[in-house]
């Protein structure tokens, strides 16, 4: 009857793929997600996987010829990301946004990115920043790329943008129905020095989504909820992929 | 598994179960301070320190501590208090106190790390911590002042500004552009005093809540705080469809589960019929609900209920429970559920006084004075408009709970969050066949009710399974079943037709209203009773009329909201108003004001709608207004929110922000207090040996702070201070009756018993003070500084009155009771104004500020007041803006959270101010009318009318989201 069976902490990286890769097993990062639906669900158990024991929660920069990588362990709480200098104003503002404090100490985010919360306003915020992910700490992939594949099982370990100078062009635009309220739709946007161009959007698609032409608005499927209807949210789209562009070319 | 962590310091091993939360964990460790509000970190109300960082225990797991450190407030509890706790305290900034230690927490954790806190970051930490109560105003005062404290500063004395009025009390003024008003923080009331008041000792000043250090020390003060020996814990079956037969039930599996002691429904509980509104005896017609039915009529309806060891293995038998349905159409809206083919929905044959059961009207309410017809045909213009009101609900952080046992004589014991104990006794008895006296009902502090709460709404399910058991029980619903399963606002759709003269007087008012109360009755009778009285008294014209069609449907069931009725007809109302204005090309406030009650208008309609109606022909004399300080709370205002902005292109549409335009809106604001001959409030005062005095009410203090207000109004009768009024609410066996806590009745109706009561004691005091002084006559002995004064300047203290009654001489317990009901119902009235803006590219609207001033007589405690209208406007805001239910295909609620269903947060407030305006209700105890009402009645309007202004788009349906706006705006475009 009660729905967990085991919880592990692995001490190794080795021990928590492994873990990780058994079929009833849950991974856990903060657990503001996982442990509430766990714990709703029930039904035939699961094994928890704890990561928290990894050392997977360090912020390093790395300079090289101009450009700036910052990466991420994925066990940093979002808290942690509003408050590191080395992270780019833009995104500790969409980790501020993403959640409220108390679940900002807890969640992290590699839970953030695993879970693919299409209104979530961080990876909006990271797509446009061009983020990639590592996976099982050895291959590295776009998060676009992880986004749309969703690679089940399959264990975060940290998370890495590169930003070329100083003064990369940003801006982040949202429609909601209070000031701090999840996004209807957002867009977040990005131009480098050499004029390269990013908008990422919550709340049209299945995950939050990039969208690299103008003419790529008209192919987004969004979903329609309480809060608005396809027509509203292609509507609020094209608005503020509009306003995110003038934004940056300021 | 074993687990070792810190708790407040100490190393704590623990075998813990691996579905445990860390909630569970610390709650079964004692630490009572980690509440529960919800199972997802939503609420706050269940956070900690862990590793000196505010977390939420309800969505982590015990085995996720292993190897921490957790903080809770007992680890501040001394016998002094910790200055973050007394800043809380000095600042009145906890109601009903439920979250406040989450709330001590996160600021000791703020101070920690930025012993100087900016607002901004106050706010910040606090967005993670939900209240309904504060507003989060005195909270963010708090804070701020305790990180002063903490640092070593002193701070100023927390109390009210007295600002000097405007106006002459009567007129109106014009306002001075340039006068900008107080400067002083949003949390401090600004009081403008009446010269009819006199001054007094305790009424009037800023008294600490009586109940304010339990609060902040999270000592044991709520339901789930005290536990029974061998409770079990219920779990409540509901239904996934919104409208169905039950075929048949097969319990055998859930009864088979070891652990399991009971499980109930239909086909074992006797069908007793009742209405389960918390109202006085008898209750309204129709009594069309039971315990456990064989239909089900909304998603969320009760199916069957389990008692078992453990919450686990009672939500496991839950779902062994097998339930064959016959699914049925449904409808959820009142204007549908009146067609002649919708489903019936109360079809059964042992429902008695259903209006129409075919064509689900529950009941049918009429009143007229003179004749709106021949009025509208006399009038120089008719206008109508057609408004709808959607569902929102109170949202409490405590949701509902109750625990049930017997007792040693067999007699049934309910401890419960309720507002109404004696109500819920008299409504118990007969479903569990018992007689009244072998009920008792215990009140314990409740975590917020603002009507949800008055309802007998699970102590049954309680009741039957402790009985059926012989074991003690305890139910809690979790924040789904609060939102599916508890109650909720009414939804109404309203037609004003007004006839106006052309110099805009008007003649006539006819308000037609369908009231939503989903499946079942409950409050659908007095909720939009009030709605008419709301609608239909704040204008003066002769003829007026209501017509109103209370009507089921398959939505969760409506109940009592704080404002009952009125939020939904003012909104109606002030925004028809709004719009007539605008027709008759008149300013608005002029228009209002050439109509609206003045001291001495009659409230013409009022006695022909109600529980007690009175037929027009036999009313000899109307009641009248006998107090109204409108005109100072519209000068207030007005200058707070910079009324004359107006009128500035520049302001309104800001050359910076080209899709931006901004607007200002006002609603004029009238509510009741109590109802006339009805609402009845009991107190009894016995003095103790010190000269203190126990004080006994069956008032109940939701987090209002009424327990303290009483006090105060005791303590001012008595001479003494509050500290020496030790005040006690409820419990049936022995506080005195009460209707409870509803109507906006506990100051006026409950504090008027207090004065009562309090008086007599007085009079034995000094009684008995004149003859220890020799002096002839008692009545010029005079009760101050707890001493009896003689004239002569001798004086006796109250101690020595007590010592001698108690062991010298004339042996007595000196005590006095009373009981007190109204003839009349005063008037509050405010002036509500707000300031927004609007994106007219995609609807978006921000409010900025709303500033309330109101006209509700003395205010016992002007800081306790204050709360009240903050709370009660940011609830108002929520229903303006933001919160709804919503609903699929199969009327199953699809945002039964809260996120989804979104109330706002301590980081996205608008500014708010608040303005006391004095006046001298005779009627009501030491001049005092309600206050805790009407702060939700013109917040929808004053937004609704700013959004008006600012982009000319007339909104006739809330909330106002940004889809609605945007397809408003454009309409107006094309
Ligand atoms: C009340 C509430 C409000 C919320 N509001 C919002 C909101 O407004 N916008 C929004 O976008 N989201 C919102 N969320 C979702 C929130 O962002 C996530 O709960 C949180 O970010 C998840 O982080 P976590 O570390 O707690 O993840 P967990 O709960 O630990 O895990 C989440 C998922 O990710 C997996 N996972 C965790 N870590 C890893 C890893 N390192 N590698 C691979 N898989 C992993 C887990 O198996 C699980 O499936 C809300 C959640 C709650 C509870
Ligand atoms: S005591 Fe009787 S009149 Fe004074």
């Amino acid at each position: 009857m009660p729905s967990v069976l085991a919880y592990h902490r692995p001490v190794s990286l080795k021990e928590a793929i492994e873990l990780a890769s058994q079929p009833n097993a849950i991974v856990v990062g903060g657990g503001t997600d996982a442990v509430p639906s766990i714990l709703k669900q029930g039904g035939d158990g699961v094994q928890i996987v704890d990561l928290q024991e990894l050392d997977f929660d360090k912020i390093s920069v790395l300079k090289e010829s101009g450009d700036k990588q910052v990466t991420i362990g994925s066990m940093t709480r979002i808290s942690e990301i509003e408050t590191a200098v080395e992270i780019p104003e833009i995104l500790r503002n969409l980790a501020r946004r993403e959640l409220p404090s108390a679940l900002r100490n807890q969640a992290t985010l590699g839970g953030t990115i695993a879970l693919a919360d299409a209104e979530s306003v961080l990876l909006a915020g990271l797509l446009a920043f061009a983020a990639e992910i590592e996976i099982n700490g050895e291959t590295w992939i776009d998060l676009d790329e992880y986004l749309q594949t969703k690679l089940a099982k399959e264990i975060i370990t940290s998370i890495r943008i590169t930003t070329g100078e100083e003064d990369l062009l940003t801006s982040f635009q949202s429609v909601s129905r209070t000031p701090m309220d999840t996004p209807i739709v957002s867009a977040a946007a990005t131009k480098s020095n050499g004029g390269k161009i990013r908008v990422a959007f919550t709340g049209v698609g299945d995950t939050p989504i990039l969208v690299r032409a103008k003419n790529e608005l008209k192919a987004l499927k969004p979903k329609e909820d309480f809060r608005g209807s396809v027509a509203y949210r292609s509507h609020l789209a094209s608005v503020l992929y509009q306003r995110v562009m003038m934004e940056i070319s300021q | 598994m074993k687990i070792a962590f810190k708790l407040n310091e100490k190393i704590v091993s623990e075998d813990i179960e691996l579905y445990e939360t860390l909630l569970q964990l610390l709650r079964r460790k004692g630490m009572i301070s980690v509440r529960y509000g919800s199972d997802t970190g939503e609420t706050g109300a269940s956070a900690v320190l862990i590793n000196g960082k505010l977390i939420n225990t309800d969505c982590m797991l015990a085995a996720q501590i292993d190897g921490h450190e957790v903080i809770t407030v007992e680890w501040f509890n001394q016998s002094e208090l910790h200055p973050i706790q007394i800043a809380f305290v000095a600042t009145g900034a906890m109601q009903s106190g439920y979250s406040t230690p989450a709330m001590i927490l996160g600021t000791w954790a703020l101070i920690k790390k930025n012993p100087n806190p900016s607002e901004s970051e106050v706010r910040d930490m606090l967005s993670g911590i939900l209240d309904r109560e504060t507003a989060y105003i005195k909270p963010v005062e708090a804070v701020l002042r305790a990180a002063a404290l903490m640092r070593g500063e002193t701070n100023e004395p927390f109390g009210p500004i007295y600002l000097p009025p405007l106006t002459d009390g009567s007129n109106p003024a014009e306002v001075d552009p340039t006068d900008v008003g107080p400067i002083a923080s949003a949390a401090i009331p600004r009081v403008i005093p009446s010269k009819d008041v006199p001054e007094m000792a305790v009424v009037g000043k800023p008294e600490v809540k009586v109940d304010a250090v339990r609060l902040v020390k999270g000592n044991p003060a709520f339901t789930d705080d005290f536990e029974e020996r061998g409770q079990l814990t219920a779990k409540v079956l509901r239904s996934p469809h919104a409208h169905a037969r039950i075929i048949d039930i097969d319990d055998s599996k859930a009864v088979a589960l070891p652990g399991v002691h009971a499980v109930l429904h239909y086909k074992n509980m006797p069908r007793t019929k009742y209405a389960s509104g918390g109202q006085s005896w008898p209750n309204p017609h129709p009594h069309d609900q039971v315990s456990f039915d064989n239909k089900v009529r909304h998603v969320g309806d009760r199916v069957a209920a389990v008692a078992a060891e453990t919450e686990q293995i009672a939500k496991e038998a839950i779902k062994l429970i097998k339930v064959k349905y016959e699914v049925l159409p449904h409808v959820l809206d009142e204007i549908e559920a009146l067609e002649p083919d919708s489903p019936v929905i109360h079809d059964e044959d042992d429902t008695e006084e259903i209006f129409n059961a075919e064509r689900n009207i529950v009941l049918r309410i009429e009143a007229e004075r003179g004749n709106v017809e021949k009025g509208a045909e006399e009038a120089d213009h008719v206008f109508e408009d057609t408004f709808r009101v959607h569902q929102v609900q109170q949202v409490p952080i405590e949701p509902h709970i109750s625990v049930a046992w017997l007792d040693g004589d067999e007699r049934l014991v309910v401890r419960t969050a309720t507002q109404v104990p004696f109500h819920v006794r008299r409504m118990l008895a007969p479903l569990v066949n018992r007689d009244i006296k072998d009920v008792r009902v215990i009140k314990p502090r409740i975590g917020g009710g603002f009507g949800a709460k008055q309802e007998m709404l699970i102590e049954d399910i309680v009741a039957h399974l402790a009985i059926a058991t012989r074991r003690p029980v305890k139910l809690e619903l979790d924040r789904s079943e609060e939102f599916i399963g508890s109650r909720t606002r009414h939804p109404q759709t309203l037609t004003f037709t007004t006839g106006v003269t052309k110099e805009g007087k008007l003649v006539s008012q006819n308000l037609r209203l369908i009231g939503n109360t989903g499946p079942y009755g409950t409050h659908g009778q007095t909720v939009q009773t009030v709605a008419g009285l709301r609608g239909l008294t704040s204008y003066n014209a002769e003829n007026k009329k209501f017509d109103c069609d209370v009507v089921y449907t398959n939505i969760p069931v409506a109940g009592a909201y704080r404002g009952y009725g009125a939020p939904q007809a003012e909104f109606a109302l002030e925004a028809h108003m709004e719009d007539i204005a605008h027709a008759l090309e008149m300013d608005p406030i002029e228009f209002k004001r050439l109509n609206w009650v003045k001291v001495g208008d009659e409230l013409n309609i009022a006695p022909h709608l109600g529980e007690r109606a009175v037929d027009p022909a036999d009313i000899e004399e109307y009641p009248r207004i006998t107090s109204n300080g409108i005109e100072e709370c519209v000068a207030q205002g007005k200058r707070a929110i910079k009324w004359h902005l107006k009128e500035d292109p520049n302001w309104t549409s800001p050359k910076e922000k080209p899709n931006i335009r901004r607007g200002l809106g006002f609603a004029f604001c009238m509510h009741g207090t109590a109802i006339p001959f009805l609402d009845m409030g009991g107190c009894s005062i016995k003095i103790n040996d010190d000269g203190s005095f126990n004080m006994l009410v069956g008032a109940t203090d939701l987090g209002t702070g009424a327990d303290t207000v009483l006090g105060q109004i005791a303590a001012e009768v008595l001479g003494v201070s509050l500290s020496d009024i030790q005040v006690y609410s409820s419990d049936t066996d022995v506080t005195p009756f009460d209707t409870g806590a509803y109507a906006s009745s506990t100051t006026y109706i409950s504090g008027t018993a207090a004065k009562l009561a309090a008086e007599k004691v007085r009079e034995r005091l000094k009684e008995r003070a004149a003859k220890m002084l020799n002096v002839k006559e008692p009545c010029t002995i005079e009760l101050r500084d707890k001493k009896a004064h003689a004239p002569d300047g001798s004086f006796v203290s109250i101690e020595d009155i007590a010592m001698e009654a108690f062991h010298l001489e004339d042996h007595e317990q000196i005590m006095g009771t009373a009981s007190y009901v109204s003839p009349e119902c005063p008037a509050p009235f405010a002036a509500q104004f707000a300031e927004i803006e609007v994106d007219i590219e995609t609807g978006q609207v921000v409010v900025q500020k709303l500033v309330m001033a109101v006209d509700c007589g003395v205010a016992i405690n002007p800081v306790t007041a204050s709360g009240q209208v903050e709370g009660g406007m940011l609830q108002a805001l929520g229903y303006a803006h933001c919160e709804e239910y919503a609903f699929n295909e199969e009327g199953c609620m699809v945002n039964d959270s809260l996120g989804p269903y979104k109330i706002y947060r301590a980081d996205e407030m608008p500014d708010f101010e608040v303005f006391l305006i004095q006046t001298m209700e005779d009627s009501g105890p030491f001049g005092a009318k309600a206050v805790a009402e009407i702060p939700k009645d013109g917040v929808a309007p004053a937004i609704r009318n700013a959004i008006l202004h600012a982009t000319g788009a007339a909104i006739n349906d809330i909330p106002f989201t940004p889809e609605r706006v945007w397809e408003k705006i454009s309409e107006l475009r094309n």
